[in-house]
């Protein structure tokens, strides 16, 4: 630990709890978003040299890992004993969020939180996603019709 | 800010907030064991989406090649076609090179293992296929959409895939280009000769082998003049540490110095809400749709599947639909799901199983939402191994067919993975 540098630590501080959130949002509640940001700061520690733009790297490789943890508890042997996240009382909003976000699809959920909470452009949620700004717009404009009808229906 | 955006917001606040978060101290994450305990043996998996012709881009990766004894840190450089001697600042002699059966390099990688790059089919259909020992590791296809951010917009779809073998690299470059040159993370880079496969246009394709565990930084692609035509940072992008992992991801090309046919007219898409839905069923969790829809002269059509990010379908022209990959496979609820397109006599489509059962649906016409031909989609049983797939008029005589059925089934299994099998007209 003496060896990292101090900027590294500063950012787990600082980002650790908002990567879990993300990783939250972004998944089911069976996805392990400790572990998966855990994991991604490791990826970036291993990287931190080269790195440019080191949230927006954790921000990817937090969403890869739950895009991975989704292909590979189907063929792996299934975690067993995972507790479920532990939740405070949510307020009316809150709850309808969280079940409007179940109807949409990792895709488009991802798009939604990386706009409507991490507040991100949609270029730069195009480079995370890997599609063109004109995808997002798109996976946006669907998604938001189905919160809307979601949340309405809520 | 509407209203609505701005309960959106607050709703995904109230509920992040609620989350309760215990942050390891740094020096345990640091100092403890893998947060995940990796499988060791390879899997297959999906690439995690191309660039910026994610949408349109069918990207499968069989990752198979097995633990060799190379040294980790043993990095040798292999590639083919051969790599050209240079020094700083010189250009490489790659000569002129055409490759009329699409084998556009190849190599060795590992402890001898063959490797190959191979480019087959006709624009916008092109399917690039990284093989290893003749098994395929990762392949990439275009479509109309993903063809067009090539040729219009000077996105070149590149792909790496790694094994404890080394890194496979491939990507597309202009046909203008003499040499392309993949930079590692210490700081040596491989250079690569282009080339060119008869009727594709306008692009040439490189690839290159590199043994042992290293880590790719960049990739650049050169004019004779030496000017860097384009260019992508890999590094920058994350990935899965300590197993097999396929990359896809784009390269700009400067286009300043590579004029573009079309001029970044991006080819029109069919909108989502304008398509109509021609079946539908219900799975476990949930209901699936096949949906198609025409706009101008561009077709498409799509199945959503409950709980999954992968769909089939394809967007194209009636020329174009039928000449690329149109019969998918997906794994959505514990099974398959089969869909595709079929030509307009087709009634049935026949699914057949390892016992000698079959599975059957009766395809919906697309004439409706303007595509001359007609379209399938259902859930396979739980537990089905097919091993045939063929399309049949209403005479019960069969005019379309699939190869490769069992192997490619064997491929999906699991959520979001899904592949597409080129169709053959029946002997």
């Amino acid at each position: 630990v003496e060896d990292i540098e101090p900027a590294f630590e500063a950012l787990y501080v600082g980002c650790y709890d908002r990567m879990v959130r993300l990783a939250r949002l972004t998944s089911a509640d069976t996805v392990p978003a400790d572990e998966i940001v855990q994991d991604a700061f490791l990826q970036l520690l291993r990287a931190w040299p080269r790195v440019e733009n080191p949230v927006a790297y954790l921000r990817v490789a937090v969403l890869n890992g739950c895009r991975s943890w989704g292909r590979r508890r189907s063929v792996a042997a299934r975690r067993r004993g995972e507790p479920p996240p532990s939740w405070t009382v949510l307020d009316g909003d809150a709850v309808a969020v969280r079940d409007a976000l179940a109807v949409l699809s990792p895709r488009q959920r991802a798009a939604v939180v990386l706009r409507y909470f991490e507040d991100l452009p949609e270029a730069e949620i195009a480079a995370i996603l890997r599609c063109r700004p004109g995808t997002v717009k798109s996976l946006l404009s669907r998604s938001m019709a189905r919160l809307r009808g979601a949340l309405d229906d809520g | 800010m509407d209203e609505f955006e701005d309960r959106l917001r607050r709703g995904l606040s109230h509920y992040a907030a609620a989350m309760r978060v215990a942050r390891p101290p740094l020096g345990d994450l640091v100092s403890g064991p893998a947060p995940f305990a990796r499988p060791s043996q390879a899997r297959r998996r999906v690439v995690a989406g191309l660039a910026l012709a994610a949408t349109a881009v069918t990207v499968v990766a069989a990752m198979q090649l097995r633990s060799t004894t190379t040294e980790p840190d043993e990095a040798r450089i292999d590639t083919s076609p051969e790599t050209p001697q240079r020094s700083a600042g010189a250009s490489p002699n790659c000569p002129p090179r055409t490759a009329t059966d699409g084998i556009v390099a190849t190599g060795q990688i590992g402890d001898g293992r063959t490797w190959e790059v191979q480019v087959s089919g006709v624009p916008p259909a092109v399917r690039t296929a990284l093989r290893v020992d003749g098994i395929e590791v990762g392949a990439g296809y275009h479509d109309q959409i993903s063809w067009a951010t090539v040729v219009n917009q000077g996105f070149l779809m590149w792909h790496l895939e790694a094994s404890t073998d080394g890194v496979l690299v491939s990507g597309e470059v202009p046909r203008s280009a003499a040499w392309a040159e993949v930079g590692l993370a210490d700081g040596r880079a491989v250079t690569l000769c282009p080339t060119g496969v008869p009727g594709i246009e306008p692009v040439a394709y490189v690839g290159g082998g590199i043994s042992g565990q290293v880590d790719v930084a960049e990739v650049a692609v050169f004019d004779r003049d030496g000017r860097q035509l384009a260019h992508a940072r890999v590094d920058q992008i994350p990935v899965e540490s300590g197993e097999p992992y396929g990359l896809g991801f784009s390269v700009q090309l400067d286009r300043e110095l590579v004029p573009l046919p079309l001029e970044g007219d991006e080819w029109p898409s069919v909108d989502r809400d304008e398509m109509t839905v021609l079946a539908s069923g219900q799975l476990p969790n949930g209901e699936w749709r096949l949906l198609a829809g025409a706009e101008e002269d561009v077709v498409a059509y799509t199945v959503d599947l409950p709980g999954s990010a992968e769909v089939a379908g394809s967007t194209g022209t009636e020329e174009t639909l039928f000449t690329g990959a149109r019969w998918h496979i997906n794994w959505v609820d514990g099974r398959h799901f089969v869909s595709g397109l079929t030509r307009a006599d087709v009634t049935t489509v026949v699914v057949g199983m390892d016992d000698g059962s079959t599975v059957e649906v009766q395809t919906v016409d697309g004439s409706a939402v303007g595509l001359e031909g007609r379209l399938f989609a259902m859930p396979l049983p739980e537990g089905a191994a097919p091993t045939n797939w063929d399309a049949r008029t209403a005479d019960g005589t069969v005019v379309e067919g699939a190869d490769g059925v069992a192997d490619a089934f064997a491929e999906v299994t699991q959520p979001n993975v899904g592949t597409a099998l080129p169709v053959r007209a029946a002997t």
